[in-house]
């Protein structure tokens, strides 16, 4: 069975036809080509898989295409305006907070929706908004670092 | 990936009802974090997935003028706990709702989700049976009213009817000045299910309940009664008469998150810790008056 559906991805708007059991995580990727989004575990464990859905984060892999249906996504690729990167993704350079850059995507939209509604949040907050995500590199510490000083207003000390 | 399920969205929870009548292999589907993974691992197959999110009161959450607290069934974990926290008497909800999951998956995964699945180790579980908490089932023809202590009857059956749906639950508003605490084991932090988990209530009448998630076939009200001091004068005595009691009542399984030996054990544990934090919070809230 098939839908015809229509959604913003990245603020642009998208009309596709997807099959009524097809994941999100697949229309993005193999339809979309939007392939910054991963896929770890395929079951809601790791986080990879993590996009805004009206601004919550969600995991993709949990998603059904045909519920976004009316709304927004946002995906890893809509962070930069690809001349600048986003003042995160930005921090998580500056501070180490990438090895292998599985988890990176997923961890970068989990700390925007984050920042996003919390400008100056607690490392509790920061962690719990990450709390979604595994990373098998870094140990956490580095992530942490670099969501709250991607947090913190230019001015003020880290 | 999945089977071929069809997606529908009924317009009225009477037209979910009769669709879900007519078709007896369709499924209710709200956040899905539970649906999706046992679709994913084949141990489910739909013929269709009903989304009742968009339905009337579906995601919705407020106090009614009796002061009682009505949630839409398909309301999400954190909007429950945004909505609660702060309010008095229902700390164990706010706690059992905040330690499911992951962040991500309290965006989707739903109160109502979370008891159809009829899971013995549902964190909200054991804490809307110590807040008494009342369902709205929806069928096909009528609609009736069942306290959530008859919810449960197997693990993964409900006493829901076929084509029947959970549309609301109402929590009755606690005498002042209640409190109640959820506490959960798990072998991490987040993304786990429980081993044991444990909601207590204190009324301020000295009547005490508590509820176990985890330790038997069902989620159980293991025990509702008067103690024999007010909850800002319990000795350790007293906690360790209700520790005994309760611990009577569960029948553990071993499997591959704890055994039962263990279960056992962190029920008194848990136990304790809630009667705790329980005494703390009354005798701040009482100083606080
Ligand atoms: C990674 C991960 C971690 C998890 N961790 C926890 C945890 O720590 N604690 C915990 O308790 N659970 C956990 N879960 C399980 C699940 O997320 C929760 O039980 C969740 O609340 C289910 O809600 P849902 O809205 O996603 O349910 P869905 O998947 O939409 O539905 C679940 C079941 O209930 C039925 N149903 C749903 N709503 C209704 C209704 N209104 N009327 C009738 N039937 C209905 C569906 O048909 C289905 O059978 C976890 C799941 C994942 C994937
Ligand atoms: S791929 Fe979605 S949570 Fe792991
Ligand atoms: S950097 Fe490798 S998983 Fe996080």
């Amino acid at each position: 069975m098939q839908r015809k559906i229509a959604f913003t991805v990245n603020q642009q708007q998208v009309e596709i036809v997807v099959d009524t059991f097809e994941r999100l995580i697949d229309v993005l990727r193999e339809r979309l080509d939007l392939t910054g989004t991963k896929e770890g575990c395929g079951g809601g464990e790791c986080g990879a898989c993590t996009v805004l859905l009206d601004g919550e984060s969600i995991n993709s892999c949990l998603v059904l295409a045909v519920e976004v249906d009316g709304k927004a996504v946002r995906t890893v690729e809509g962070l930069s305006n690809y001349l600048e990167l986003d003042k995160l993704q930005q921090a998580f350079v500056n501070e180490g907070a990438i090895q292998c850059g599985f988890c990176t995507p997923g961890m970068l939209m989990s700390a925007r929706a984050l920042l996003d509604k919390n400008n100056e949040p607690t490392v509790a907050e920061i962690r719990e908004a990450i709390s979604g995500n595994l990373c098998r590199c870094t140990g956490y510490e580095r992530i942490v670092v670099a969501v709250s000083k991607a947090a913190r207003p230019a001015s003020a000390k880290a | 990936m999945f089977n071929k399920f069809d997606y529908v969205v009924p317009t009225s929870w009477a037209d979910a009802c009769s669709f879900m009548a007519s078709h007896p292999t369709a499924m209710i589907y709200a956040g899905g974090t539970d649906i999706l993974v046992r679709c994913r691992e084949g141990r489910l197959l739909p013929s269709h997935l009903v989304d009742i999110k968009g339905l009337p009161g579906a995601t919705a959450i407020a106090q009614a003028e009796d002061g009682s607290i009505v949630i839409g069934a398909a309301t999400p974990l954190n909007a429950i706990e945004r909505f609660l926290k702060g309010k008095a008497g229902y700390e164990a909800l706010v706690q059992a709702a905040h330690v499911v999951g992951s962040w991500q998956i309290r965006n989707r995964a739903s109160v109502g989700g979370n008891i159809c699945n009829a899971s013995p180790a549902a964190d909200t579980a054991p804490a809307l049976l110590v807040l008494e908490a009342t369902l709205r089932l929806v069928g096909p023809s009528d609609e009736r009213i069942l306290p959530v202590g008859e919810f449960f009857l197997a693990p993964g059956k409900t006493a829901l009817l076929p084509g029947e749906i959970l549309r609301s639950i109402v929590l009755p508003a606690p005498a002042e000045p209640t409190v109640s605490i959820y506490l959960k084991a798990a072998r991490t932090k987040a993304v786990d299910l429980a081993q044991v988990g444990v909601a207590l209530l204190m009324l301020p009448d000295k009547n005490v309940r508590v509820a176990l998630g985890a330790v038997a076939p069902v989620p159980l009200l293991a025990w509702s009664g008067r103690q024999s001091a007010p909850p800002a004068n319990w000795t350790t005595e007293e906690t360790e008469r209700l520790v005994s009691v309760v611990e009577q009542m569960v029948a553990p399984i071993t499997d591959l998150r704890a055994t039962a030996d263990y279960r056992r054990h962190m029920v008194g544990v848990l136990l304790r810790r809630a009667v705790g934090q329980a005494t703390l919070l009354h005798q701040e809230r009482g100083e606080g008056r």
